[in-house]
Formats: structure tokens, sequence, C-alpha cells
């Protein structure tokens, strides 16, 4: 199993996972760009090749996918001892990052990564650029979180990234 | 609206070459396709509760599977897995998911 058994690796992960979080809530200062997703084309070729066109672009050499819901500590370390950190490194195929996101404790495929998540966080040291994502009904659950200058060749890459209306407006003075 | 344009792919339910079907021993479903923003995942609408779809899922031969939080379904046959939640956001209600050799191919919205 892919998933982290280290407690220091995980607690690294996770407090880098939670700040994610509390940038995406508009709690801590950034200078990066919003863009929205369904979050469910995690578990898609599609976004598994864009995780590999954005470690190039920042220069890391693996991301962490965390889980943040259920609880990393008081569900999945209690059920299956073992926290909900797996690493993306560059170079992974699609196939290699979705089987890893299917891979569930042997006794318990529905908690797999990909398919039990409520809320999850891509990031890589760097934070050049960060995924925070919420189970949702609606296709604006996922929150990518990218540099401006990097806009344009997301698009053109990963069309299904689309910008945040909301945010647009936020920044258009208003009309005197 | 209604009726979908890629009918060799279940949604689990009555699959639907028009708007309202019922498959043998399950509720009767009406579906809309609701995708947009060109997301990957195909969304579809649909007027059944998350226990219809499960029992649904069941009589079609689906094997049912849950989390440890003993809540979470999971429904399996061959290479294609839902899975349903029951609150996948507190705005938005249950939804359910299709995969197929473990890529998400659509998000249901139940009832």
């Amino acid at each position: 199993m892919h998933w982290v058994e280290d407690e220091s690796m995980f607690a690294v992960a996770y407090q880098r996972a939670l700040d994610c979080a509390s940038t995406d809530s508009g709690r801590l200062p950034t200078s990066l760009k919003k863009l929205l997703f369904n979050d469910v084309d995690l578990c898609s070729r599609a976004f598994a090749n864009f995780v590999q066109s954005l470690l190039t672009w920042s220069e890391d050499d693996a991301c962490s996918f965390v889980v943040l819901r259920p609880d990393p500590e008081y569900y999945f370390h209690h059920f299956f001892k073992r926290y909900p950190v797996v690493e993306v490194e560059r170079g992974m195929s699609a196939d290699e990052f979705i089987a890893m996101l299917n891979e569930g404790p042997p006794e318990s495929r529905p908690d797999a990564l990909g398919i039990i998540y409520s809320e999850y966080v891509v990031v890589p040291p760097s934070m050049r650029w960060f995924v925070h994502a919420l189970r949702s009904a609606g296709d604006d659950g996922g929150h990518l979180w990218v540099p401006s200058e990097w806009l344009e060749r997301i698009a053109a890459v990963y069309p299904y990234a689309t910008a945040d209306e909301r945010q647009r407006l936020a920044e258009t003075p208003a009309a005197s | 609206m209604g009726g979908s344009n890629d009918p060799n792919v279940s949604v689990g339910i009555a699959f639907p070459a028009g708007f309202a079907e019922a498959i043998e021993g399950g509720t009767a479903s009406e579906y809309s396709i609701q995708t947009a923003r060109g997301a990957l995942a195909t969304d579809v609408q649909t007027n059944i509760t998350a226990e219809q779809f499960g029992r649904n899922l069941e009589a079609s031969g689906y094997t049912k599977s849950i989390a440890a939080d003993g809540v979470t379904p999971l429904y399996s046959k061959g290479n294609e897995v839902y899975s349903i939640y029951r609150n996948a956001r507190s705005t938005q209600g249950p939804a359910a998911n299709l995969q197929i050799n473990g890529e998400v191919i659509r998000k249901i919205r139940l009832q």
C-alpha cells in the first residue's frame, strides 16, 4: 500500500494541506489565482497528466495527495493504522495514479482515498500551486490555485479548469 | 432535455433511452444531463433517492460493500464501481459516482 505510515511524514504533509485549505478559504493571503473544476475529475487520466504538467512547471519532484476528511487520525489511522497521504512522483503514469487512488486497505475497498474522500488537497513542497477540493454534487467542488502566468498554458493542457467568476468580479473595478 | 447521448454507459438505474424508465425490480427514474463548464465526468440529475439507487444497483447484480464508517456504500460489478455519498455537500444533497476501470466517468445527483 502506498499510504504513509510514518507519523512525522504525515505531520509535514498534513500541515501543508491545512495551510492550503486556509488559503482557499481566504484566511491566508496568496498571490495565486483560483480555477474551478469538478472534484471527481481527480480520478481521470486527464487530471493525472495535468498534475505531471504542474510538477514540471513548478520544478517539484513530487506532490502529496492528502485526504483531510474523513479525519486522518480519528478515521484512517484509527481503522487502518496508516495515514491518508500518498506521494505522486514526477513521471508517474496516469494508470499508476488512478490505481493508487483506487487502492484501499485490503479489507475495505470502499475506503480507497479516491473514493471515500469528502475533502482533499494536492500540493507539492514548493507550494507554487495546490488543489483543495470538497466533495460536491455540483461541478465546482475542486479549487485549483496557480500563478497567474500559468493560466494560458493551463487552458491549453487542461481546459476542464475554468475561471472563478466570483474572483474575477471581485477584481473588476466598480463603475463610478 | 433528457435522453443520453451515450447509451452504452449505464447509470445503474434504468438506463435511459428515454426520460423515464425502470429496470426490472427497480424504481422508475427520470434523469437529465446537467454537465456544464466542459467537465470530464458527465453530470446527471435524477429523481431517485440514494436508498432507491442502491436497491436498483443490487437488483442489477452489483455487490455492495461498506466503508469503515459503516454507512458509505460501494457497489461493484466487473470493472464498474458505483459509490454513493449521502451528503456530498450540505446544500446540494446526495450524489453518486460511476467509475469504470478506476476512472470516474459520471457524477449522478440524487434526491
